[in-house]
């Protein structure tokens, strides 16, 4: 069933205009790419490209305006797609358990099922005792290892990550990229993960797509071809030269979105 | 704050109160202050004991509270679901917004004569003004409610399959509840200020026809003791209001 190299998401010159004040604001240009089942893809630009504009479209949240785009849909029963937000996705109204059953409730698994489940998957990552917390008892942390637990739980054939730790402190952050990769290891999830940091991607991704300053291009496809499990310090002792060369392809962006000569 | 702390804040209002009325009890007996506008507290409090042996303030109480609760749930009930379908509904929203911003910022005693005209000098009027009391504050918090909901949890229901009455029964709904705890608080208050000044003006029985009575007949101590019956519900009813915010929106922490 599930073949390797069986490609489960392609678009081929996906564009997205926003029309506010009769101003007409081209987030997105022209973009192709296809994703293999069981990719890691790490989306990286600079602040304000459209790369959220690109998950949103994939995730069904926006229609893009024009350009194809497509899924394979492996197993009808999956969810097409679950998004983890940057910050605030978790329902502040909800416990920790109903917020990580909530894809599994709404594609109508009864309650103990559902309950069941959830609760096994956060006494493994070693949150047994938040089970029955609301949110705002939570750090910045925690909130988002829950909202990808919900995420993962949903179980969809493709994950959309938008900057799920961009909120988080620095050394928060590389606890939580190494918890991604643990829970990411076992099912092998298909995944975009949109992130402006270049290190992030490349310890996190088997794929960068580089993207351009607005209106976003896919400037570069650079594979990175570290072995899994990811070792964070290992890669990143060897990655110096691939971390200079997709920073110099972005410096420019960066320097023209903020107006600075370059 | 922590249990060991608690009895000693709370200590000092309550001694502070039972000093004043002390303090009040010795001035007017003793005639520094004249019993007549301040009679002490004792006279008060035995005029108390004998309106609620003789049964008028318990009749008088039941009343008002009927009048206040029946007012309170129906004007209530109404304005929240009305609150909640035009901030949900533009088109509605639009239509309505005239009229709500004409109604709303006026004193709802001043339409009681115009009620009375239209629903008779019987309950009819009373309730009708009571409940447009509790209304207004009601449809305006929950229409807020419903508006001010980040627009991010509809994107993760959309996106984790949430439809229709879903989308009411796990995102509409609990994300304006908080809302819709506070307006029932303002509703409340609104009410019940509503209910004795409609009694005050209009009514045959009742805390705020005691209360004039008291002054038509100058039987100060009685109008005290229905003013104690008064500030001890206003207090009751802001308590219970507090328990049940906390019990319907246990997320909200303090």
């Amino acid at each position: 069933m599930r073949d390797k190299h069986q490609i489960v998401f392609s678009c081929t010159a996906l564009s997205k205009d926003f029309v506010a004040k009769e101003e007409n604001l081209s987030a997105l240009r022209d973009v192709t790419f296809s994703i293999l089942q069981g990719e890691f893809v790490c989306v990286a630009g600079p602040s304000g490209c459209g790369k959220s504009t690109l998950l949103r479209v994939m995730a069904g949240l926006l229609t893009r305006s024009s350009g194809e785009m497509h899924f394979a849909r492996m197993e009808a029963a999956r969810p097409q797609t679950a998004m983890v937000f940057q910050s605030q996705g978790l329902f502040p109204w909800m416990t920790v358990l109903d917020n990580v059953a909530f894809g599994l409730e709404m594609q109508g698994v009864d309650k103990e099922t559902r309950h069941d489940l959830a609760r096994d998957f956060l006494e493994k990552v070693g949150l047994r005792d938040f089970v029955h917390a609301y949110p705002h008892t939570l750090s910045g942390g925690m909130r988002q290892r829950v909202a990808i637990l919900r995420a993962f739980l949903a179980d969809p054939e493709i994950l959309l990550m938008d900057e799920p730790f961009g909120m988080l402190d620095a050394q928060t952050r590389i606890v939580m990229q190494e918890e991604l990769l643990r829970l990411w290891q076992e099912r092998r999830h298909t995944v975009v993960y949109v992130t402006h940091d270049i290190e992030e991607a490349i310890v996190l991704g088997d794929r960068i797509l580089v993207m351009s300053g607005r209106p976003g291009r896919i400037m570069a496809d650079i594979p990175i071809d570290f072995p899994r499990p990811r070792d964070r310090d290992r890669i990143l002792a060897k990655a110096t030269s691939l971390q200079l060369r997709i920073w110099n392809m972005l410096r420019e962006e960066v320097a023209r979105d903020l107006g600075v000569a370059p | 704050m922590t249990e060991t702390q608690r009895p000693r804040n709370g200590l000092l209002p309550v001694l502070a109160f039972c000093g004043f009325l002390l303090a009040w009890e010795l001035a007017a007996s003793t005639g520094m202050v004249s019993a007549t506008f301040f009679p002490p507290p004792t006279r008060i409090w035995s005029s108390l004991v004998d309106i609620t042996g003789s049964g008028e303030l318990p009749a008088a109480t039941g009343i008002t509270l009927l009048r206040f609760a029946v007012g309170l749930v129906s004007g209530s009930i109404t304005g929240a679901l009305l609150g909640l379908t035009m901030g949900w509904w533009q088109p509605l929203r639009s239509l309505l917004d005239p009229f709500v911003a004409a109604v709303y910022p006026m004193p709802k005693i001043a339409i009681f004569p115009l009620l009375m005209i239209i629903f008779g000098l019987g309950e009819g009027s009373k309730f009708v003004a009571i409940a447009l009391a509790a209304f207004f504050p009601m449809l305006i918090t929950s229409l807020v409610g419903v508006r001010q909901i980040n627009k991010v949890y509809f994107e993760v229901g959309s996106n984790y399959g949430a439809r229709g009455v879903r989308v009411l029964t796990h995102i509409l709904l609990p994300g304006s509840l908080p809302s819709i705890m506070a307006g029932l608080r303002l509703s409340t208050n609104s009410a019940f200020i509503i209910t004795i000044s409609v009694e005050l003006v209009a009514a045959r029985s009742g805390l705020g026809v005691l209360l004039w009575f008291g002054w038509e007949t100058f039987r100060v101590a009685e109008l005290y003791a229905v003013l104690v019956v008064i500030a001890l519900l206003g207090i009751l009813f802001n308590q219970l209001m507090e328990r049940v915010t906390a019990a319907v929106v246990p997320w909200m922490g303090e």
